[in-house]
């Protein structure tokens, strides 16, 4: 229905919206932030985003190096090994500020798509059964040390429980 | 994702909540049908899948179908009550748009596009939802069943925290749109808030002057901490819309004098049982609390009934998964007992202190929402109602206010007596369930009531 005063009282949303998500005053007014982070930032990049189609890559966009390490770890294993997730605050060393959350195995086996033999390093009555564990190095590419490598596998072990213990996360 | 199988499966829901809808007699307002219809015929798929899960058959795309194929048919077995509810759908439109109406459209399809296409690009983010939730809807996916390895495998055993047990309907959505071949499962989520917020919408055009029922709902939508979890997988957000829809069947059955809406409520009541577990304790609150406004709507014999019924269904859909699902068919439970704490007064009232001073009022969480609703109370106090005896009157026989104080007692008591239900995670995503309700109290409240009400006068009176 037209007239002068709905025209008048649509022009005032339009306007009203406009002003709410553009008059910043964060510790009064939210919806600049709610705007520019919730819906700005992916109208501004979704012709990008959805050339993506690699669900791959949507998981490393989402979960970065949580993601790769899972995948990389679990194509190195082999039949019959048994993995032993580091500690949290090992992994945390090289996360650049990002937290290890694959340090959880539940988090480790949906990541990694798969139900390979895990240990977490939290589960001391099973952590001997473990014959490789996960060994992160900024300047190296190694990614896991093996049992039968005892010298190497045991100082990797002494680093977990080092990084345990200095946050107070029972060794 | 395979799109004959999205079709089927959207369509089947919709017929299956809009046999629901017809068979039960409920006086719904034609344009809320479909959103009510398909959030409803949602909930009652992801129960006959479960149940499908319980008598051992596998959980694939077939038997997906299947299970809704079954419901929808079930919710039209007394077709001459349902074919009339047709009749009635498609006849002539009688709603009026105003000029101020498409503008509204536009901003919130600009909005709500956000979450639609969140949920289907971007893969399953929350740590919850990964150690839980989706965690088990993958594997159900790979090996046909709910009770699948992830509660057998030697690495998480002891290690499961209580994520995989969360209430079922998140979990069985994420089965059902992997089932139909979205790589992330969710796109689901981003539907079901298109569903609320059109739900939303025409209920609050209903109560309140329609410019003001837009300005509401572009507020809603833009509550920024809500906005992000209709595409960040969750039980609460899912929960939220089902405990509204609820509220909102209570507050039109009593409104309107509609008891047979009460059974509407009953379902979306269940629905929220099914969707978040503490919402058991809220519904029995609720009811408590509004059984007062029932009798006085209804008299005491169907106030009692009724209330009933609401609980029975709740009561159901609870102990389906919680009880039988766990005790029958889970081989291990959450250990929920060792996350009890002894409630006392004084953790009650830091629970409740840390509500009010930490989330409630943080507008970068809930936008102006709380503020709106604190001051719009006061400015009606003062204006509208001068009388503060008239207002506790006012505020009392509100089935939304009564809902909401429910809400928040029921958020307050689990703080309280849960150890692992910490007031900035836990809580703070429960606070979803009362923001939707706060924009319906405030277009229920009398000075925007009054204020609407010239509003009106003003915008008509140009045209006569």
């Amino acid at each position: 229905m037209f007239s002068v005063r709905s025209l008048l009282l649509a022009a005032a949303v339009a306007v009203g919206w406009w002003l709410l998500i553009r008059f910043e005053a964060t510790s009064v007014n939210p919806y600049p932030v709610w705007y520019e982070n919730r819906v700005k930032f992916y109208y501004d990049r979704m012709d990008t985003f959805a050339g993506i189609r690699s669900i791959q890559k949507r998981m490393f966009m989402r979960h970065t190096f949580n993601y790769d390490l899972c995948r990389l770890i679990t194509e190195r294993l082999k039949p019959g090994d048994t993995l032993l997730l580091p500690p949290r605050p090992y992994a945390n060393r090289f996360g650049q500020g990002q937290e290890a959350i694959f340090t959880d195995a539940r988090i480790f086996r949906y990541l990694s798509e798969s139900s390979v033999p895990l240990v977490a390093w939290e589960d001391q009555a099973r952590r001997s059964r473990a014959n490789i564990a996960v060994a992160l190095e900024p300047t190296a590419f190694e990614l896991l040390r093996r049992r039968d490598v005892p010298a190497r596998f045991d100082s990797l072990i002494a680093e977990y429980v080092a990084a345990s213990s200095s946050s107070g996360v029972q060794p | 994702m395979n799109a004959p199988v999205v079709v089927a499966t959207m369509v089947l829901q919709l017929l299956a909540g809009t046999g629901f809808l017809a068979t039960a007699r409920i006086p719904l307002p034609r344009v809320l049908v479909p959103p009510v219809a398909l959030i409803v015929g949602m909930f009652l798929h992801t129960v006959a899948f479960l149940l499908f899960d319980l008598v051992a058959i596998d959980l694939s795309q077939g038997a997906m179908v299947a299970a809704a194929a079954l419901v929808a048919g079930a919710m039209h077995v007394a077709w001459p009550r349902v074919r009339a509810f047709y009749g009635t759908l498609f006849a002539a439109p009688t709603m009026r748009l105003r000029l101020h109406d498409p503008v509204t459209l536009v901003i919130l399809a600009y909005a709500m596009y956000i979450p639609l296409w969140a949920s289907w690009f971007w893969p399953v983010t929350p740590f919850d939802a990964m150690a839980g939730i989706d965690l088990v809807a993958r594997t159900a996916v790979a090996e046909g069943r709910i009770d699948n390895s992830v509660f057998t495998d030697p690495a998480l055993q002891g290690r499961l925290s209580n994520q995989p047990f969360y209430a079922p309907f998140t979990m069985l959505m994420q089965v059902v749109s992997r089932l139909m071949g979205f790589p992330f499962g969710q796109v689901w989520l981003g539907l079901l808030a298109i569903l609320h917020v059109w739900m939303m919408w025409m209920v609050l055009r209903a109560v309140v002057q329609p410019l003001v029922a837009n300005v509401l709902v572009l507020l809603m939508v833009m509550t920024p901490e809500v906005h992000g979890y209709m595409y960040l997988l969750q039980t609460d957000f899912a929960n939220s819309v089902m405990m509204t829809l609820g509220v909102v069947a209570v507050m039109m059955a009593v409104d309107k004098k509609q008891v047979a809406m009460l059974a509407l409520a009953a379902l979306a009541f269940a629905a929220a049982c099914w969707s978040r577990t503490e919402s058991i304790l809220i519904v029995g609150i609720g009811l408590a609390g509004s059984f007062p406004i029932l009798r006085n709507a209804f008299g005491t014999g169907s106030a009692l009934r009724w209330s009933s019924i609401i609980a029975a269904s709740s009561f159901v859909a609870f102990a389906l998964w919680h009880v039988l699902y766990f005790r029958v068919v889970l081989p291990q439970q959450p250990d929920s007992l060792s996350e009890l704490v002894i409630p006392t007064l004084s953790r009650f009232a830091v629970v409740m202190g840390a509500i009010f001073s930490n989330l409630l009022f943080d507008v970068t969480l809930w936008g102006w929402t709380f503020y709106l609703v604190a001051v719009l109370a006061v400015v009606g106090a003062v204006v509208v109602v001068r009388s503060k005896g008239a207002l506790l009157s006012i505020l009392g026989n509100n089935v939304v206010v009564v809902w909401a104080v429910a809400i928040l007692l029921g958020l307050i008591v689990t703080g309280t007596i849960f150890s692992a239900a910490i007031v900035e995670q836990t809580l703070r995503r429960g606070i979803f369930k009362l923001v939707p309700l706060m924009f319906l109290l405030m277009a229920t409240m009398p000075v925007v009531q009054r204020f609407a009400q010239r509003l009106d006068r003003w915008e008509t009176a140009s045209r006569a």
